[in-house]
């Protein structure tokens, strides 16, 4: 079957979709090469995938920003909410590491403490200013997460009381929950269109 | 039932996102009662008029 032309509209969503994907990977790569010593150093499996973790956070905190500046600008409020999240928990997820040696644990736990609040309420915000799709979309992203994750304790809980595997931390548990969160987020998104371009003009 | 609207103006008019127009027309996404009615009304047509196919 015969692909419908491109609207001018659409084309030029493609082009924009192509070039934040661009300017992100750039980000990114940028990232990765100036924290380069840091990841380098010996660690922990876990702290590896929170590492994982907090990068993509941030890697989604810019790609909401670049596509603010070339998408149309509504919901600037909703949209500063959108990039704070991200931030806030990929800067809780860095701190119990990064300032491991720098701050007291104490202070460096009250921190990590009030991002995650911060960042419930920018969810909570979020969530109040958000149309149906969106609301839809986020309780649908939880559903699927929460299966997920429940497949995934079921199995490894079994390793682990039969002694084949063990050793996972709280810290690589939180860890491994924030990555199943993109892919599943991801999925759902796609599942209601949200990659599809606008069908105008 | 054309009133050559983008997806951004029927989403102003309806209060909603140009995502939730997109994902309605690609039938990706069932509009909650009030919204569906809040279309119809907008278009003048009855609900059923505008969602349900031809079976």
């Amino acid at each position: 079957m015969a692909r419908e032309p491109m609207t001018p509209s659409q084309k030029r969503y493609q082009r924009r979709s192509w070039l934040i994907a661009l300017i992100a990977a750039a980000v990114f790569v940028t990232a990765v090469v100036a924290l380069d010593p840091v990841l380098h150093r010996p660690k922990r499996g876990d702290d590896i995938l929170a590492m994982l973790a907090g990068f993509l956070m941030m890697q989604m905190a810019v790609i909401i920003t670049v596509s603010y500046f070339f998408a149309a600008k509504e919901m600037p409020r909703q949209r500063m909410l959108q990039v704070l999240t991200p931030v806030t928990t990929g800067v809780a997820l860095f701190l119990p590491m990064a300032g491991q040696d720098l701050i007291d644990p104490r202070v460096n736990f009250a921190i990590v403490v009030a991002l995650t609040a911060a960042s419930f309420w920018f969810i909570w915000r979020i969530w109040r200013t958000s149309d149906e799709l969106y609301r839809s979309l986020t309780k649908d992203s939880y559903v699927v997460s929460y299966f997920v994750l429940v497949i995934a304790l079921w199995i490894y809980a079994a390793g682990e009381r039969l002694g084949l595997f063990g050793g996972v931390t709280a810290w690589g548990g939180l860890a491994f929950a924030t990555l199943i969160s993109f892919p599943c987020t991801i999925w759902v998104a796609v599942r209601r269109g949200l990659n599809r371009p606008p069908k105008d003009e | 039932m054309r009133r050559n609207w983008s997806q951004q103006e029927l989403a102003e008019r309806l209060g909603v996102s140009r995502q939730t127009i997109n994902a309605i027309e690609a039938e990706r996404y069932d509009p909650s009662l009030p919204l569906a009615i809040k279309i119809a009304k907008l278009f003048g047509k009855p609900v059923e008029t505008i969602f349900v196919g031809e079976d």
